[in-house]
């Protein structure tokens, strides 16, 4: 029996072998030398007492420890959680009642979509220092109004105050978050069949319901993957808090990112920055591994 | 079971008028289909049926209740619809069922009915599935026992069987004519398929452009077409249509047309005289006419087949007609080839006169029923 | 059934127009400041959503050009964004297409990697990657950010490609490859043509991305003048303690022009490109 040739180099070019590998080359280049491996060695790092200008030695989870037990860490952790729960909540919520009301018939409607997505599009950080103007101790175009219009006697103190500057910077995030739950929650509603709608309707369903027992459960599944991508945009947010408060009052907006930029850079800590910053990680871990489970669970059309 | 009543039903979108000053009153327990080409109206008209469009003019009654302006749900009505819309998202057994929910229905009297409807139509092992596991048919199943379950007043089918395959289709055609035997209760039934309408109609409306042609049974539809456009919709293949017009020989009528002089038989006489002088619109359908190679054929005129198709059990031929293209069929496996020639000769006593303008009317005889 | 008119100003217009509202308050109030003579601005009689036509000025804008390095961070930034967009696209296409076309040892998890790689985010990165940086010798220059945000940008573009190639129909590519294509023949000349779309708002998006970064410049990069737009107007635009407004907000209207502008003339494709990646 004569033996089977063995498949030449062009061969392999040819039936996509080998220019697979060509294709994914400069990704996973990239991803290697940039992502990966800058990962690994942030763990590492995370296990020294490293400084600017000093690489240190090897401590163990001495960093992790001392975490543990700082206050600033801790009420850092508290600050992600209740701001992502909140600003995710919020534009889940809104962002629905948006997309429904962008389903209707209305006017205008390719402007007022255009209108809509300008938050989105805008860099975060150039939208965010308008915020900062908003919310401007003296001249707070918001205080001014409640003012003026006798809902208040004085302005609040908007980024000053520690439940203040926290519900400001929920606010920020959804306005800058929202376009895109709307815009595609939107996308999801064109998509269910209008027929069902109908049938609906002969079944006895008011719009309430329908929206129960129709709308909702098919969006559910987009709704899942809205949610998990805003949630990973979320926790790791830098920009906002950055511009608005940079972490403060007495660290009550602190998050995971500005509290590593903080210790690591500001700081020159860089071992422990690296800690703090990899305790995005797990938590990022544990939300996506629940939500990709439930997304996998989700119905889907026929 | 209720009669349908619709008085002077318009609907106009903006200036486009869909449907236009349509009546028709429909008796309890009949199975009334609506046929016409696309956009001729029958779809819009269901939906005001059915509470789903609103209605520009005019008044719908059921049971001589006015429900014109009441929302879908307060009419006790079903509807099957052409794509079933299935809730991708609930089994067989919650789409059943839905809506005996929204109306308050208790779990228990959800289940029975649900079960019994199942049973009727045979998806009783497919009530825990979804939509997306069952086949097209299967699928109809179900969107027909989602309406059978809420025991309505009158049933409104929307084109259900445009997006089943041909078998199906048939046996489809069937359950739904056992159901309404069963049933007995008022169907009303969308459909451009004229099979379809045929085979299940007690009464047959045709609409074009909004505007209702013709209401009556399958057989008087067919064999009294009240004018050109019901007489090509109806009939596959349908009728055979050329110019035509009468002349006085000899006391007699005789009918021009298609380049032959045909006499018109002697009963039609006194119907057709007041047709002479007009230009008219000659009628006669593929089974009416008789073709063959040999001379036994009755006033035959020898045609050139311009296309001839062996279908196996049965022979298609297109003949020219002075100007016009006529078809017939002939037994199969003849030795006939294109440009072959062929005697031909018409039935007169099945001839349809139609008026060549409009609106077309079909001119009518004492014999009519 | 359409609802009476003022139901529907209830339960529509109403909603729809404090959403607009909303939107739009943040950015008129930014504009207007930045046109705003400072003795209006900082005047808290009058009121600020208005502008009397005497206290319109253009000094703020002026102001950024003469006495800031505005102008070159505006450079800077495009030079950045330019040339990170193009790295990104150009390595997220093939691979894009690797992960949706091809079926080869490992495409898989390549996949899951690219998927894995878009949830670590890149605050977690920046510190080893200052180390990274600073072994190339990039520190400080605006070679460092080119580098850098394809670590970002790449994933992003990767998954968004991704999504748009799985609605390409593979009977085009099938019939390329019969009439003699091989795999790569095929992307360059069948492929590409009808992923335009797709790569422009692989291309937008990145852009947008890459101008939007405020982190890892301010991270790698200290000098005034290899500032990108973000970091410069948000740090230089302070002086002490002192917050010259009107030419902040000018610096941020006017830095998320180019942006405005592309989202503009392309709004399109910023919509497919959301909903193409979460649809899938």
């Amino acid at each position: 029996m004569k033996s089977t040739p063995a498949v030449s180099l062009k061969e392999r070019i040819h039936t996509g072998q080998l220019s697979g590998y060509l294709f994914i080359a400069p990704a996973l280049a990239i991803i290697t030398l940039l992502v990966a491996y800058p990962f690994l060695k942030a763990i590492l790092l995370s296990f020294t007492d490293s400084t600017v200008g000093h690489s240190g030695g090897f401590i163990g989870l001495d960093n992790y420890a001392r975490l543990g037990g700082n206050e600033t860490f801790r009420q850092t952790l508290q600050n992600s959680v209740v701001y992502t729960v909140f600003s995710v909540g919020t534009k889940t919520v809104l962002g629905l009642g948006l997309a429904l009301l962008l389903n209707r018939e209305l006017p205008w409607k390719r402007l007022i979509r255009g209108i809509i997505l300008l938050p989105w599009v805008i860099p975060s950080t150039l939208s965010t220092l308008g915020w900062l103007w908003m919310f401007d101790p003296i001249f707070s175009v918001i205080n001014w109004a409640t003012v003026h219009l006798n809902l208040m006697e004085r302005g609040l103190p908007w980024l000053s105050d520690p439940y203040l500057a926290m519900i400001s910077i929920i606010v920020v995030n959804t306005w800058r978050g929202l376009p895109f739950f709307a815009i595609t929650l939107l996308a999801g509603l064109v998509s269910i069949p209008p027929d069902l709608y109908r049938a609906a309707k002969m079944d006895g369903a008011g719009p309430i319901r329908t929206f129960r027992y129709v709308t909702l459960p098919l969006l559910k599944p987009l709704l899942l993957v809205v949610i998990l991508f805003s949630t990973i945009m979320t926790i790791s947010d830098f920009n906002i808090v950055y511009i608005l408060t940079k972490g403060g009052p007495m660290n009550m907006t602190h998050l995971l990112s500005t509290l590593s930029f903080q210790v690591g850079l500001s700081g020159g800590r860089l071992g422990q920055g690296a800690a703090v910053s990899l305790f995005l990680f797990p938590v990022l871990a544990v939300v996506v591994y629940f939500q990709l489970k439930a997304i996998r669970l989700g119905t889907t059309y026929d | 079971m209720a009669s349908v009543v619709l008085e002077d039903l318009s609907k106009r979108f903006g200036r486009v008028e869909a449907v236009s000053r349509f009546n028709l009153t429909i008796e309890d327990g009949r199975f009334v289909v609506l046929i016409g080409p696309s956009g001729c109206g029958k779809s819009t008209t269901l939906n005001m049926i059915a509470g789903l469009e609103e209605v520009t003019e005019g008044q719908v009654y059921v049971d001589g209740r006015r429900v014109t302006h009441l929302p879908p749900k307060d009419r006790d009505m079903a509807m099957v619809f052409q794509n079933y819309a299935l809730y991708p998202h609930m089994s067989v057994f919650e789409n059943m069922g839905f809506g005996l929910k929204m109306r308050k229905f208790s779990k228990t009297e959800i289940k029975k009915r649900v079960t019994d409807s199942a049973a009727i139509l045979g998806v009783t092992e497919l009530l825990g599935r979804k939509p997306r596991e069952l086949s097209g048919g299967q699928r109809q199943r179900v969107a027909l026992g989602r309406a059978i379950v809420r025991d309505p007043k009158v049933f409104l089918f929307d084109e259900p069987l445009s997006n089943l395959d041909a078998s199906l289709r048939v046996q489809m055609r069937a359950e739904l004519a056992r159901l309404h035997r069963r049933l007995e209760t008022t169907m009303i039934y969308v459909t451009h398929d004229q099979v379809e309408a045929m085979s299940l109609a007690d009464q047959l409306v045709l609409l074009n452009k909004g505007v209702c042609q013709q209401v009556g049974s399958p057989i008087q539809v067919y064999d009294q077409p009240a004018n050109v456009f019901v007489a090509s919709f109806i009939g596959s293949p349908s009728m055979n249509l050329a110019p035509a017009r009468l002349e006085q020989v000899d006391g007699g009528l005789v009918l021009i047309t298609c380049g032959r002089r045909e006499p018109v038989p002697r009963q039609y006489w006194p119907d057709y005289e007041a047709g002479l002088g007009r230009e008219l619109i000659f009628g006669l359908r593929p089974e009416d006419l008789t073709a063959g190679v040999d001379q036994t054929i009755d006033q035959a005129h020898p045609m050139e087949a311009e296309v001839v198709e062996d279908l196996g059990s049965q022979t298609m031929l297109t003949l020219a007609c002075g100007g016009q293209s006529f078809r017939t069929s002939i037994g199969p496996r003849t030795a006939l080839r294109t440009g072959d020639t062929v005697r031909v000769g018409f039935n007169m006593k099945r001839m349809h006169l139609f008026e060549a303008r409009e609106p077309w009317a079909r001119l009518a005889r004492k014999d009519d029923s | 059934m359409t609802s009476p008119r003022w139901q529907r100003w209830l339960t529509v217009y109403a909603p729809l127009t404090a959403f607009l509202v909303f939107t739009l308050l943040p950015l008129y109030n930014m504009f207007l400041t930045s046109i705003k003579a400072d003795s209006a601005v900082y005047n808290l009689r009058l009121n600020p959503f208005l502008v009397s036509l005497g206290a319109l000025t253009p000094d703020h804008y002026k102001l950024l050009f003469t006495d800031t390095l505005f102008p070159t961070w505006l450079l800077n930034s495009l030079f950045v964004s330019l040339a990170s967009t193009l790295i990104a696209v150009a390595a997220s296409l093939p691979a894009a297409y690797a992960i949706s076309r091809m079926n080869f040892r490992g495409v898989k998890i390549f996949g899951f990697a690219i998927f894995v790689t878009y949830l670590v985010p890149y605050a977690l990165l920046f510190l080893p990657l200052t180390q990274v940086v600073a072994g190339l010798r990039l520190t400080d220059t605006l070679w460092s950010l080119v580098v850098t945000y394809p670590t970002f940008l790449v994933p992003f573009c990767t998954w968004l490609l991704m999504g748009y190639f799985k609605s390409l129909p593979v009977e085009i590519e099938k019939s390329a490859m019969i009439d003699g294509c091989n795999r790569l023949q095929s992307l360059i000349r069948v492929v590409l043509p009808m992923a335009v779309p797709g790569i422009v708002c692989a291309a937008l998006f990145a852009f947008s991305m890459a101008w939007n970064d405020l982190l890892y410049s301010l991270v790698f990069i200290s000098p005034a003048e290899t500032k990108t737009l973000t970091v410069g107007v948000v740090t230089e635009l302070i002086r002490g303690d002192i917050y010259y407004w009107g030419s902040l907000m000018a610096g941020a209207f006017l830095g998320a022009a180019p942006v405005i502008v592309f989202y503009v003339l392309f709004m399109d494709y910023y919509v497919s490109g959301m909903t193409v990646g979460a649809i899938k």
